[in-house]
């Protein structure tokens, strides 16, 4: 593509924009609202991922071993549990620190614990925190083969629930966004199309005097792409001030929302492909048939 | 030989036949009327020699090349070698004369600088130099048919067709525009006219085709109208 030829491709494409002004601010004010959809649903699945991370992070399953067992074997077990795969981290947390914990909860009443200080009731445990919740069944499947371990404690039920929950954000999202950017792309196109009828005439005098296909589609094309970046642009900045009222305010338990500053790039780059490419896309499907001449 | 239509035959979707049957040979360098009434064949025959449209019988052979052959994609190559002029002169409206004229250079990838130097010679060919910033709506029509006229001669074209191309125009402005087409062919360029103009053919006396219900039924060097206006 020569220099002339991109710059004719640019200038057409900008006349046309300002002379269908109604289309095209529509256009845009509708693909602004479909990519910032889509964004509202990207940076939801990213903060419904962070934040089953934390959870996951908080859900230990603790290990109880058998009383009988001596120090030095419940050392070996705690060995044998750094092992199994998918554990993240392995604390010990002996019956003293348990014992001490409960005594202050109970605060004024802590006397009733106290009298059983030598006959200590709790049993030698390990604090374990797993990679993946998904891995919780396996791991706790594991502990419970390890000679020496009493029972345990997990969070099986809850991370059950938290995964479906995950993957059904996932699933329905994908889906949300695959649809959002179809209407997206029939916007563009029927956009584009508006602009095609009004230069049909001009068209038709192209193919006459010998212009190639790409000649005539180039400028559309552009047109898309000018769009796709206009409503991108103007989607990530709507996105990034409602996200940014959203993070301010946010307040669930302990757990944070992703911080901007991590996903931004994710977001933009969706934006300027969705946008681009969809304007681009449109703008080449609905001026074919309008190059049979 | 720049044109040679041999037993060329057109019928579209199982209709009566556009054109049955129709034999010539148009040499480079000729001036060629297409007469006939309106429905005759003639505009059939105009989008054959852009390849708008392709014969069902026969072969329609413009520079050693049977457009059927033409493929899709080479078909802005060959419009290239063509010049092409319509009664409705087809201006963009927003763009000035010089603009409508330069585009045809812009399509082709013609640079800038020669673009620059081309489109005044062209415009004081037709008589238009002073005209280059007008836009279409401020032209007579005789004014917009020479814009047609130079755009359709600005990349130099073997050939040029003109369908009409005084249908919309007073007696005098036709025979300017025809002036210049003659001018155009005195150069060198194919000219191929289809027109109703019959003081014009007569006067004129240049090589007529006649057509009627899709058959040739005349064609004299030197010719007249033949018909009533």
């Amino acid at each position: 593509m020569t220099r002339d030829a991109f710059k004719y491709y640019f200038r057409q494409a900008s006349k046309s924009l300002k002379k269908n002004k109604v289309t095209t601010l529509a256009s845009i004010s509708t693909t602004v609202a479909t990519l910032f959809i889509l964004g509202a649903f990207m940076a939801f699945i990213f903060n419904v991922s962070y934040m089953t991370e934390q959870f996951s992070r908080g859900c230990q399953i603790q290990v109880f071993i058998d009383e009988t067992l001596d120090a030095e074997q419940y050392d070996k077990i705690g060995d044998k549990i750094k092992l199994i795969e998918g554990v993240a981290s392995v604390e010990k947390y002996t019956k003293e620190q348990i014992f001490d914990e409960n005594v202050e909860k109970l605060g004024d009443k802590a006397e009733i614990l106290e009298g059983l200080r030598e006959d200590n009731p709790f049993r030698d445990s390990y604090k374990i925190e797993i990679n993946d919740l998904e891995l919780t069944e396996t791991v706790v499947k594991a502990l419970e083969k390890i000679d020496g371990v009493a029972n345990t404690t997990d969070f099986r039920e809850a991370a059950g629930y938290i995964n479906m929950f995950r993957k059904t954000v996932r699933n329905v999202s994908i889906w949300v966004v695959i649809l959002f950017c179809i209407i997206t792309a029939f916007i563009v196109a029927n956009a584009v199309k508006v602009s095609v009828y009004g230069r049909r005439k001009e068209i038709n005098i192209m193919k006459y005097v010998g212009a190639t296909d790409w000649f005539i589609r180039w400028p559309f094309v552009v047109e898309g792409v000018i769009m796709g970046i206009y409503s991108a642009l103007i989607s990530f900045a709507v996105i990034w001030i409602a996200y940014f009222f959203i993070y301010r305010n946010f307040s669930f338990q302990d757990l944070q929302m992703l911080p901007f500053k991590n996903i931004w790039w994710m977001l933009l780059a969706a934006f300027g492909a969705v946008g681009i490419g969809i304007g681009a896309a449109g703008s080449a499907i609905s001026i074919r048939k309008h190059l049979k001449v | 030989m720049m044109v040679c239509a041999r037993n060329v035959g057109k019928t579209y979707d199982l209709g009566k036949p556009v054109l049955s049957n129709v034999n010539f040979l148009i040499d480079k360098g000729e001036f060629v009327f297409l007469v006939g009434a309106s429905g005759a064949g003639k505009s059939t025959l105009i989008k054959m020699f852009l390849r708008e449209t392709l014969p069902t019988e026969g072969e329609f052979i413009i520079n050693d090349k049977d457009i059927k052959e033409i493929e899709e994609k080479d078909i802005p190559m060959f419009r290239r070698t063509l010049g092409v002029v319509f009664q409705d002169f087809r201006l963009l409206d927003d763009r000035t004369v010089y603009e409508n004229v330069e585009f045809a250079m812009i399509i082709v990838g013609t640079p800038k600088r020669i673009r620059r130097k081309r489109v005044p010679e062209i415009l004081h060919q037709v008589g238009l130099a002073d005209r280059a910033n007008a836009y279409p709506d401020q032209l007579s029509g005789g004014e917009k048919q020479r814009v047609a006229i130079a755009r359709a001669i600005i990349n130099n074209p073997v050939m040029l067709v003109a369908d009409e191309p005084t249908g919309n125009l007073d007696p005098e402005t036709a025979w300017e525009i025809m002036h210049i087409l003659d001018d155009i062919n005195k150069r060198g360029t194919t000219v191929i006219v289809a027109t109703h103009a019959k003081e014009i053919v007569d006067t004129m006396k240049k090589r007529v085709i006649a057509i009627e219900h899709g058959n040739i039924v005349r064609d004299e060097e030197k010719g007249v109208y033949g018909y009533d206006s």
